[in-house]
């Protein structure tokens, strides 16, 4: 259907013309907001490429998330700070700056890096193996950023990055990740990844590098979370160690599995939902008198909604919002035309 | 013809009603609060919240500011960085306050501070204590506390020239800015006095097993003269009873974190012997403004105040509360302006002058032994 | 202190420490073995526990009665988590389990909060646990013998029951081969729940200790040990029980040499030392000491 062919470049041009009416007329708060969403969508989507499509559950990605984050910040850190801040890297890095897209750009490399070295050794290990390993890169990472105080300024944390991030920066690296993403799970990479997924023998046997094939995707994934957490600096103005520990793990997480793994799609809904839902419920933490009545201080009901939502999205859909499907324009309207009708006699949901 | 000309005339009413009653019933005065309720932080930031809401409750009481009163805005920051900088942004955009007091962190302060920079908005920290916060972000930035500086000189000074020692250990929390500043502080001025460091430890935070580090200290030989805890609050009470019934029988110098009425009942009153710490209030019983506030504390919350920062907290509401009576207009550019202007600040965390162009207060440090399980004011002194 | 008294001391810390981690990372490892799932919340399960168990110290109530109270509180905790969130999960994927504990450890910890406080509590002093012993130059407390002396006897208790009862056998049967066992006619569901409670109620005796030895408690208390249980689990080799005590000695033995020996600048980053243990056992030794040769390498 030529509807359907259309989508992506519809999709992009509501994007662009969403983005140009948020910038002139929602105040800093909702543009911070739809920063962070963008960011988290990122992070979301490229996680989704390594664990869900590639089966490779790592709960190492906020580590790639700082160290692209922190090569991004040093680089464009002001000429006049980095002495006094952060004296350990040799002159030459002390008394030049890199222009913003570049310094993202060799942060996503960084990340690249770190990943072809962790995962060249760890990613033969299987499943909770694997998540037990990158979680111990993601302690390793923070404890790093800790103590290396020269380089980092350790816990305090960077602050005085230049505010380079804007929507535009931001939602454009994200459609790239999306795009790279969607055009390499639908290719004959994604179909070999996918493969490696499923029965990594048989994609043995059918000539697929399972090696390989893992360590590109592991490779890519750190690669886009390495420019979201340049992107993230860039945005909150400081990068602390603190942003990248169990709690980052546990959201990056929840934003994949809440959506959907092995689904673009649910990848984005799962980012839109964890950013956007806490916003509405933080009012109400403080108490005070909603709608005539009188609620009494309610410390951590975000973070106690988030869990429930959770739990209950494990128990009634685990396979999350979108399950590994995509959206699709085809599917919709077929859908709209046939109300009563079962589509093609699959089940509508599936439980397992 | 009747219903309608009854209906216009009933809605002029009430419009002019309100309108007058408008100009009668002041609007409260936006204050915003950022501090985290939930989270590793929340230990500290909880009664700084007490602190100042109870602020607010008193000088509201009190018939407020130029008639109106305080409203406090408050979000929890969760003690993470993009919780913190979101409360700043809904603060200073949808809330839209005139003035925001926060944060016990040098970190989040700095990562909210920004914001409020942009914006005007003057922006006091209430306990992150590095020594030139407010410079590194803008004129709208201040600071309650004095800086990690001033206190682990104190420190140092103390254990040099009170207890006369020459050597000293130095264990810190080596996953917080805050511990490792003032270690490293208190490391300067001590071998600067001429004193030798003879061996250091770290910890992670969120450890209660010092065990290794007791152990480490007692195989010293010889034996330092005094330990220096640069700890955060909660380890301090855990780590001295550790070390004493481990053997030690050292002095023990700890940083304001050690200022909480359950170290005693914690580490057990006999272990508390030979135990001294830098504060921002001494929480004895016997000052005028200092028993006021414990008291006050104690009516609205059942609990004395858990640590120094509640007295913070409360401090930074009535800090700004006299910026506002001093401010011409009730705008966040006068506010600013009249910050600087107070020179004689008297709050339960002492006395403190604003007038430092780099927003710094120059502050004294209180010293405080423990002596048969009761605080005892060892002095109010500055480095 | 001569060299080989610190040597004795640290390596009485390190035990001490070890066989809390050990008791932790028993009831980590059974689940493993049975489920293929990391409970993320098994350490608030354990922080829970011993909550319960404060207020029982502060009415007066002699230990043996907090211990028995911690031990309660655990054991009904555990088995309401896994009888409401991860009983109904039982055939989904591995995933599935692993991000419902994740919501169960952070709900447990954000109620317990907004019940009570973020200030540290401890529980009520008991003269008996804080009685120093001295052995030579080695300083312990009774409360440390105590916590050995209990972690041998539940370990005892937990290994009887698995080699000479009938539930214990069906559970070992049930670690070999869940499908087999389950054609042989064992309650899955039940066994599930047996392995559950038991591992929590071993978690709460951990937990009652933790409070007593450090004195330092918070509802984030829990989460940390959890963590460091799992890691000791895999270290002495998931899924087998002599194998998480083992491991839980290790990992206890070697948090307290690394800082003891080591200077400063090097020790600060213990906790990355851990994990990289972890990583390199899991890449040269993945089925850990004890652990048997499954399929860990794919």
């Amino acid at each position: 259907m030529s509807a359907q062919k259309y989508f992506p470049l519809l999709a992009l041009m509501v994007l662009i013309a969403g983005l140009w009416l948020a910038q002139h007329s929602l105040n800093a708060f909702y543009l911070q907001i739809l920063g962070l969403l963008g960011i988290n969508i990122m992070l979301t989507v490229s996680l989704n490429f390594a664990a869900g499509y590639g089966g490779m559950f790592s709960l190492g990605h906020p580590a790639f998330a700082a160290l692209g984050g922190y090569a991004a910040a040093v680089l464009t850190y002001p000429v006049t700070l980095k002495p006094s801040r952060i004296p350990g890297y040799p002159d030459w890095l002390l008394h030049h700056t890199v222009p913003f897209v570049p310094a993202l750009l060799i942060g996503g490399v960084v990340a690249s890096i770190a990943a072809v070295l962790v995962g060249w050794p760890v990613l033969r290990l299987r499943g909770h193996y694997l998540a037990v390993a990158t979680l111990g890169l993601t302690v390793i990472v923070q404890v790093s950023i800790v103590n290396l105080v020269d380089y980092t300024r350790g816990a305090l944390g960077l602050s005085g990055i230049p505010n380079h991030s804007n929507l535009w920066w931001i939602f454009g690296f994200m459609v790239l990740t999306i795009y790279v993403v969607y055009r390499l799970v639908n290719s004959r990479f994604g179909r070999a990844l996918r493969a490696v997924r499923d029965d990594y023998v048989a994609a043995q046997m059918s000539g697929v590098n399972v090696a390989r094939t893992r360590l590109i995707a592991f490779t890519i994934s750190a690669f886009f979370a390495g420019i979201a957490g340049g992107l993230l600096g860039h945005l909150l103005r400081i990068l602390t160690p603190g942003q990248f520990s169990f709690n980052a793990v546990f959201i990056g997480v929840a934003m994949m599995i809440l959506g959907g793994m092995g689904s673009i799609t649910g990848s984005v809904i799962g980012a839109i939902v964890m950013t956007i839902l806490p916003q509405f419920i933080i009012p109400f933490e403080r108490g005070g008198s909603f709608f005539g009545y009188e609620l009494p201080a309610l410390n951590g009901l975000t973070q106690i909604v988030i869990a429930l939502i959770l739990i209950l999205a494990m128990l009634v859909r685990p396979e999350g919002i979108a399950g590994s499907k995509e959206f699709s324009f085809r599917e919709m309207i077929a859908r709209s035309r046939r109300p009563m009708e079962q589509t093609s006699g699959r089940p509508a949901v599936k439980w397992k | 013809m009747r219903n309608v000309f009854g209906k216009t005339a009933l809605s002029l009413a009430i419009g002019l009603t309100a309108m007058v009653g408008g100009a009668f019933a002041a609007e409260p005065i936006k204050l915003g609060s950022i501090y985290s309720l939930t989270g590793s932080y929340a230990v500290i930031e909880d009664p700084a919240l007490k602190g100042a809401k109870l602020a607010v409750k008193e000088i509201n009481a009190g018939g407020g500011i130029k008639g109106r009163t305080i409203q406090l805005i408050q979000y929890d920051g969760k003690s993470t960085l993009a919780d913190i900088a979101n409360a700043a942004q809904r603060l200073v955009h949808e809330d839209q306050v005139i003035a925001i007091v926060g944060v016990a962190d040098s970190g989040f302060y700095l990562a909210s501070a920004p914001i409020a920079q942009d914006a005007g908005i003057p922006y006091l920290d209430t306990g992150g204590t590095v020594p030139n916060l407010p410079e590194q972000v803008g004129e709208f930035a201040h600071m309650m506390p004095f800086g990690d500086d001033y206190q682990a000189y104190v420190a140092a000074e103390f254990a040099q020239k009170d207890l006369g020692a020459k050597s000293a250990f130095i264990l810190r929390d080596g996953d917080t800015d805050y511990t490792r500043a003032i270690a490293g502080f208190f490391k300067e001025k001590f071998t600067k006095l001429g004193g030798k460091i003879v061996d250091e430890s770290s910890y992670h935070t969120g450890d209660t097993d010092y065990s290794a580090h007791v152990t480490k200290i007692r195989s010293l030989n010889p034996q330092p003269d005094v330990i220096y805890a640069a700890m955060n609050p909660g380890d301090d009470a855990t780590f001295v009873r550790q070390a004493r019934e481990g053997g030690i029988t050292l002095p023990i110098i700890g940083g304001d974190a050690f200022d909480n009425p359950d170290l005693v009942k914690n580490a057990g009153a006999k272990n508390t012997k030979d135990v001294y710490f830098t504060t921002h209030m001494a929480m004895t019983q016997d000052g005028g403004a200092v028993t006021k506030f414990i008291n006050a504390y104690k009516a609205e919350y059942g609990v004395p105040p858990e640590n120094a920062f509640a007295g913070l907290g409360y401090d930074s509401v009535y800090l700004m509360a006299e910026a506002m009576k001093r401010a011409k207009d009730l705008t966040s550019k006068d506010i600013n302006d009249a910050i600087f202007t107070i020179t004689d600040f008297n709050g339960v965390t002492g006395k403190a002058n604003f007038s430092n162009p780099k927003r710094a207060p120059d502050k004294e440090v209180t010293l405080i032994a423990v002596k048969d399980g009761k605080f005892e004011l060892v002095g109010n002194r500055k480095p | 202190m001569s060299s080989l008294t610190v040597f004795l001391q640290q390596l009485s810390n390190g035990l001490v420490l070890g066989f809390l981690y050990g008791l932790i990372a028993i009831g980590l490892s059974m689940v493993y073995g049975l489920l293929r799932m990391i409970n993320f919340a098994h350490g608030d399960v354990l922080m829970l526990g011993v909550f319960v168990a404060l207020p029982v110290s502060w009415l007066g109530a002699p230990f043996p009665i907090v211990l028995l109270a911690g031990i309660a509180a655990a054991t009904v905790a555990g088995g309401i988590v896994q009888w409401t969130v991860y009983q109904p999960l039982i055939r989904s994927k591995d995933v599935t389990l692993l991000v419902a504990s994740l919501g169960v450890s952070l709900l447990l910890q954000n109620v317990v909060l907004m019940l009570t406080s973020p200030q540290p509590k401890r529980p009520e002093p008991n003269p008996f646990l804080d009685e120093p012993f001295q052995l030579g130059g080695v300083y312990l407390r009774n409360v440390d013998l105590m916590i050995v002396g209990l972690a041998i006897v539940s370990v005892l208790c937990v290994h009887f029951f698995l080699q000479y009862t009938r539930p214990g056998l069906a559970l070992r049967a049930l670690a070999q081969d869940l499908g087999a066992a389950r054609m042989m006619g064992i309650r899955v569901p039940r066994m599930v729940a047996v392995c559950f409670l038991l591992g929590s109620g071993l978690a709460g005796v951990a937990g009652v200790f933790i409070g007593y030895k450090y004195g330092h408690l918070t509802p984030y208390s829990g989460f940390l040990p959890g963590v460091k249980g799992f890691v000791a689990a895999v270290i002495g080799g998931i899924g087998s029980f002599p194998g998480a005590v083992v491991g839980g000695i290790i990992l206890g033995l070697l948090e307290v040499f690394l800082v003891g020996y080591l200077p400063d600048a090097l020790a600060q980053f213990r906790d990355g030392y851990v994990f990289f243990v972890l990583i390199l056992v899991l890449l040269i030794r993945p089925s850990g000491l004890f652990g048997k040769a499954e399929l860990v390498k794919a």
